[in-house]
């Protein structure tokens, strides 16, 4: 009980630290005279209002000014983003509502940026069209449906000589940057990476269709226009071949990019994978897939393994990555994250990180113990490893720091923590799964073809 | 603080035995929500149910305390002198979590857990604290310490440590959303039960008088104390199980009080129900029937705690529009 009372104090005092390190932060920014960027967003279905709810909290004088949104659900999407607009209205945003993104980009002559948060199969085309009018693009993972889309999407950012972010928010949060930089990294807490594992796992509930209000119907010419047979592909493009992926795109993703940032970018050189459309057999994308990648690193070969399911949520998401001394079990999911030294390995050579507050120990190892007086060695249990923790807390909502990592590259005050570059390399491994399904066997995977 | 008692139901629908009433579950908020909808399309109505859930795990991400970065656990890290923007709907909730708390005089406070923290031990145990500890417990309670500034979504929060907790409204202004919800997806004749103690009704069913309801006596479940039939409006319920304390936030030095053993009320809406069952565990009877004389569409039972611990049928005091009904007759 003790240690629980020190570490509530240890993650209360962390986090007043960290608050005080914001305002810092926000000082430094105002001091240097923060540029007004202006904003629109295409695509305001769920993950397009989590990017601008996050901006919104930034508060009053972040200097975004959402000035215009774009999607073609005009009964639906549109209509809530455009009260929620019009409820920040003091904040100096202003809600002019557009249908057709073209339109949008022909009549906005102000923007500095657009933020992309439409279908997979519509990303390089709205990026590409924002290049052309020479704005800035923050683009939603997944990059694109197709490689050849999503290298096309590179070449045009480096044309236009603008910045392309890829909406890959792990790379941005404090708890992963410290897990990296400075668990693995620095302190070499793990030693050799061998194995990766991770998982999202869904349940049915979660994983139905969507529908939609009556009466809120898109036009079916609209529809058409844009790509979507009906209201029900709409409403669940992510399932339908030619417009998303499948879970190991939409989900796996995330995580798969983490696998390579944690290996400093490594790229694998092989996958394979199984799956199929097992469980919901009206849709057209594997509902569930596992993975095998071989990642060759300078310290060795990493073989990492991925799975996502839509029939179970049991565990629900994580990363873990194995090394000869230790294992790190990190999840966005808020304040998940575990850290173990295996039982050999000599507390002392843990301690002056946890000196650093690089860690924090929750549990000391129990080791089997011979009893003073015994003849014999009486082993009980076998021991149990060191749980450490990481203190560093994710404060502020998941996709704000890579959102605001965007905004300050394009204000020349820091570097894209999610470049277009690396954004392509994640779209090929993780396109490359759902190819290994389809081929039935394993594929190689050259580095130039991580290459744009 | 858990005032709302997770597994045993203070208030009871009957709306199963309704005939298309469509019957949706759904986990969060470390509860179960449950939607009774009456559609002659289940496809649909799952539908709708489905868009109402998301929205419950999307307030829950941003009103959990336990949640790291949600707007409450943010708030409960702040400094004086930081300002705190919040999601609107934070804003809103914090907004009439002030009301509730001058309309009943403090009674209702979601700063109280300075003062749970400083009189009950870890295991729920009654612990003695030092009259400082009191005095810093004091201090920290108290709905003034927080500052919504109306021309933006910004809070601070006045005393370093203040800790607020929305699990005595967060449910019942879920509730309010997922009505929203259902009425835009044109579900409006339903039933929304946030986890068991809270109940919203969207509108009453074509051919129904009302929703039928129970409230049963929390210490001998079998017994109900009332049945009637819900119409309009918001029902709410706090109950108190065996060894579980509830403090006064107007009185720091009291301790744990064992006025009631359970506490329900009714109210237009489901955020101010919530409020009010909560905050009738401890106001006296006749600040209880100020309360409902000053809100007409208001109604309260409060079940006094006995020295037997098991409280009776006859023992309940009935408020506002249920004053006088005989419900032995049920």
């Amino acid at each position: 009980m003790n240690n629980e009372i020190d570490r509530r104090k240890f993650m209360r005092s962390s986090a007043a630290a960290g608050a005080g390190l914001m305002l810092a932060n926000s000082a430094l920014g105002q001091a240097e005279g923060k540029k007004d960027i202006n904003v629109a967003l295409i695509g305001a279905g769920s993950q397009g209002q989590v990017l601008m709810n996050a901006i919104f909290k930034l508060g009053r004088d972040s200097g975004i000014k959402f000035r215009a949104v774009c999607d073609i659900w005009e009964k639906g999407n549109l209509r809530r983003v455009s009260r929620t607009l019009n409820a920040y209205k003091r904040y100096g945003h202003a809600g002019t509502a557009y249908v057709d993104y073209q339109e949008m980009l022909e009549k906005e002559k102000d923007l500095d940026a657009v933020l992309v948060a439409t279908p997979d199969f519509w990303h390089a085309e709205h990026t590409i069209a924002c290049f052309e009018k020479g704005l800035h693009v923050y683009c939603e993972k997944e990059m694109s449906n197709s490689i050849e889309a999503a290298k096309s999407m590179v070449l045009a950012g480096r044309k236009a000589g603008k910045l392309l972010q890829i909406g890959h928010q792990r790379r941005s949060n404090p708890r992963y940057i410290d897990c990296r930089d400075k668990i693995i990294n620095e302190a070499n807490l793990l030693n050799r990476i061998t194995n990766i594992s991770g998982q999202w796992h869904r349940s049915r509930e979660a994983c139905i269709d969507l529908g939609w209000p009556k009466g809120s119907d898109i036009p079916q010419a609209t529809l058409k226009k844009f790509g979507f047979d009906n209201m029900s592909q709409f409403r669940n493009w992510r399932w339908y071949k030619g417009l998303g992926g499948g879970p190991i795109v939409d989900l796996g993703s995330h995580q798969i990019d983490v696998y390579s940032w944690f290996l400093n970018n490594a790229v694998p050189s092989s996958v394979m994978a199984s799956g199929g459309v097992d469980y919901w057999k009206d849709h057209e994308w594997y509902d569930n897939a596992i993975a095998i990648f071989e990642f060759p690193t300078e310290k060795g070969l990493v073989r990492a393994s991925y799975e996502t399911l839509t029939t179970n949520s049991s565990n629900g998401y994580y990363e873990l990555f194995m090394g000869d001394e230790g294992t790190l079990l990190i999840s966005e999911s808020a304040g998940r994250g575990e850290l173990y030294r295996e039982s050999w390995v000599e507390e002392s050579k843990w301690d002056p990180w946890v000196q650093k507050g690089v860690i924090s120990l929750e549990k000391a190892s129990v080791k089997a113990e011979a009893k003073a007086g015994d003849d014999e060695v009486d082993v009980r249990e076998s021991a149990t490893p060191a749980l450490y923790r990481m203190p560093t807390e994710m404060k502020v909502p998941y996709h704000q720091p890579h959102l605001v990592n965007f905004f300050e590259s394009i204000r020349g005050n820091q570097t894209l923590n999610c470049p277009g570059e690396i954004g392509y390399e994640t779209a090929v491994m993780v396109l490359k799964v759902n190819e290994a399904i389809a081929a039935g066997r394993k594929i190689e995977l050259k580095p130039e073809e991580f290459k744009v | 603080m858990p005032l709302k008692p997770q597994g045993e139901r203070v208030v009871d629908t009957g709306a199963r035995s309704i005939a298309d009433a469509h019957h949706f579950a759904h986990e969060a908020m470390a509860t179960v929500f449950e939607l009774y909808i009456v559609s002659e399309d289940e496809a649909y109505a799952r539908g709708g149910a489905q868009a109402a859930f998301a929205e419950v795990d999307r307030l829950e991400l941003e009103m959990s305390r336990f949640i790291e970065n949600s707007d409450i656990a943010r708030l409960n890290s702040a400094l004086p002198g930081e300002i705190v923007e919040v999601g609107m709907e934070v804003f809103d909730c914090l907004t009439r979590a002030v009301e509730m708390y001058e309309q009943t005089g403090g009674a209702f406070d979601i700063t109280v857990g300075a003062l749970y923290e400083c009189w009950l031990n870890d295991d729920r145990t009654v612990r003695r604290p030092s009259e400082a500890e009191v005095e810093r417990a004091r201090e920290l309670t108290g709905m003034n310490h927080l500052k919504l500034d109306t021309e933006s979504f910004g809070v601070e929060v006045l005393i370093e440590g203040l800790q607020l907790d929305l699990g005595g409204i967060g449910k019942g202004f879920a509730a309010e959303k997922v009505a929203d919800i259902l009425r835009e997806w044109s579900l409006g004749q339903a039933l929304v039960l946030a986890g068991a103690s809270s109940v919203l009704s969207v509108s009453v069913p074509d051919g129904m008088s009302g929703w039928p309801m129970r409230l049963r006596n929390p210490a001998r479940p079998s017994e109900i104390l009332a049945r009637f039939e819900l119409t309009e409006g918001a029902l709410s319920g706090s109950g108190r199980q065996k060894g579980q304390h509830i403090i006064d936030p107007r009185d720091a030095a009291a301790g744990p009080v064992e006025r009631r053993l359970a506490a329900w009320s009714m109210a237009p809406d489901a955020l101010a129900a919530d409020a009010l069952s909560t905050a009738f565990m401890v106001l006296e009877p006749d600040e209880i029937d100020d309360y409902c004389l000053a809100n007409p569409q208001t109604a309260a039972i409060v079940l006094p705690h006995a020295a037997s611990g098991e409280s009776q049928r006859r023992e309940a005091m009935r408020f506002g529009q249920w004053r006088g009904i005989n419900w032995e007759s049920d």
